[in-house]
């Protein structure tokens, strides 16, 4: 099973004047394997930037970030805000088409789509499916390549209240059956604390405010009394760390 | 007062609708052009009736000058278009892809665009003289800078989200190209064939008609020389024919095709 190592690491974006942003501002961070890690903060503070700089998609500027695995490549799943379907493959393509059609993609593909529930969607195309759907083919892309390191950006926020919460629950099922990796980005302490074993809030600059251990049962509902006391003790800390925040702006 | 919401037809009844009033309009225009063109023999100066020209189609065809040439222009005109589909599909690629490429092509493209077919004509003629390569270039370079153009245009729209997922997966840039690229551009290209087959024909007929002993453009030039407006009008009568043809039978689905998943 893979692990992240996240060393010390900065990230600036220049403008066409030359002027440096700081978006990344040394962070240190392990991610053993078989551990669900949500990365939680404000606008601005590096949130999908670190993601980026984790999946490759993004260069840092110093510091290193090293992802290990039991063999010498790290394979890398990615669930994105909105699915990301080529439009001109059916589902099941789509599923081939990240596994470079390698040995038993069918197979495991199948597998996947029949966890979220949409085996009966293989040979549909993106078009055909509400945005519900696509996101569960998303995941279940994600999770067909059986990843040592799976990365999620925020990938319920553009769905609605219902659909979200069913998708969670399908997500937790899947890491629960296979225990990938995960770094998780989400603006929703709430979505953090029912899917997470530790979450890591950043701070507007990018750099770690604080990591709070969850230590509950799992599988977790919203509506659990545990889940819920500690939903509310981690959104009153985030909101004092916006309150700091506003008054230090 | 009660309204009832009419249901759906059944499939089989929308396609044999959708059929039918294709027929319809396919035939609404034939009417059209065959009535206006009845009323151009009335009231114009030597213009042959439709009748009489396709009967000099006819006689073309007995003396075997119909297929002969029409074989040896279609064998002219699908070399070089194939040639300008090739070249053009990896020039505007290239362009799409690359802003140096893009700087390196676009103005030569945009003059090779404002350039007419009867122009590269008359120079591959002085060129190449009366033989095959001069409809075969004349082909290829009236056809290119559509081809350029259009890929060009449809490279830079590839989807960059999807591009990143792909990368993000360590999907091999073969694959990208190939699995994204490709389809993206698709059906751009066959708009980029549609413009570059019209100007290409036009191209090939004027080739034939100044440097050529054979085809679609000598035979019409032959019957011009000879003042038979009938013959000329006949031989007029296959170049749009066949354009009219392969729009429909081959551009047409080959569209559809490669779109399908957009109506699906």
């Amino acid at each position: 099973m893979g692990s992240i190592e996240i060393r010390d690491l900065v990230k600036d974006f220049h403008d066409r004047q030359g002027n440096r942003t700081r978006v990344i501002d040394g962070i240190d961070l392990t991610i053993s394997g078989e551990t669900f890690v949500s990365v939680v903060g404000p606008s601005g503070s590096g949130k999908t930037t670190l993601l980026n700089i984790v999946s490759g998609i993004e260069t840092h500027t110093s510091g290193t970030v090293n992802l290990r695995s039991a063999d010498d490549d790290a394979r890398i799943g990615y669930v994105f805000q909105d699915a990301r379907l080529l439009p001109w493959r059916t589902v099941m393509a789509n599923l081939g088409f990240v596994q470079h059609e390698r040995a038993g993609w069918e197979e495991r593909a199948r597998h996947y789509l029949d966890l979220v529930g949409l085996s009966h969607c293989a040979d549909r195309y993106p078009a055909q499916l509400s945005g519900g759907q696509q996101q569960r083919i998303g995941i279940a892309r994600a999770f067909a390549v059986e990843p040592d390191v799976l990365l999620m950006d925020e990938p319920f926020s553009h769905l609605d209240a219902m659909t979200s919460r069913t998708l969670r629950e399908h997500l937790e099922r899947l890491w629960l059956e296979s225990r990938r990796t995960v770094m998780f980005v989400t603006h929703d302490v709430t979505e953090a604390v029912q899917l997470s074993d530790r979450i890591v809030v950043l701070e507007p600059g990018g750099r770690i405010h604080e990591i709070i251990d969850v230590d509950l049962p799992r599988p977790r509902k919203a509506s659990d009394p545990a889940v819920a006391m500690l939903q509310a003790e981690v959104l009153a800390r985030f909101e004092a760390l916006e309150a700091r925040q506003a008054v230090v702006a | 007062m009660t309204v009832t919401i009419p249901t759906e037809l059944p499939a089989w009844q929308r396609h044999l609708k959708t059929q039918g009033m294709s027929a319809i309009a396919v035939t609404a225009a034939l009417l059209s052009i065959l009535a206006v063109w009845q009323i151009a023999v009335l009231v114009g100066n030597r213009v042959p009736s439709p009748v009489q020209t396709v009967e000099r189609l006819v006689s073309e065809a007995a003396i075997g000058e119909l297929w002969h040439n029409l074989a040896i222009s279609m064998n002219r005109f699908v070399l070089g278009l194939v040639l300008a589909l090739v070249v053009g599909a990896v020039i505007g690629v290239l362009m799409g892809m690359s802003k140096l490429a893009d700087l390196a092509f676009s103005d030569l493209n945009a003059a090779a665009l404002a350039i007419p077919a009867v122009i590269w004509a008359l120079l591959t003629t002085m060129w190449f003289g009366f033989g095959w390569l001069t409809p075969v270039v004349t082909v290829f370079l009236s056809g290119l800078p559509f081809v350029i153009v259009n890929i060009a245009k449809a490279t830079r729209a590839v989807p960059a989200d999807l591009v990143l997922m792909a990368r993000s997966f360590g999907v091999p840039r073969g694959h990208i190209l190939r699995h994204i690229v490709a389809p993206a551009v698709a059906g751009s290209t066959v708009a980029a064939v549609r413009f570059a087959i019209m100007s290409a024909w036009n191209g090939l007929l004027l080739a034939e008609w100044f440097g050529s002993t054979s085809g679609v453009g000598w035979r019409s030039r032959y019957w011009y020389d000879a003042n038979q407006l009938d013959g000329f009008f006949a031989w007029v009568l296959v170049f749009i024919l066949l354009l009219v043809i392969a729009d429909l039978v081959l551009l047409g689905p080959i569209e559809r095709y490669a779109t399908r998943w957009r109506s699906a």
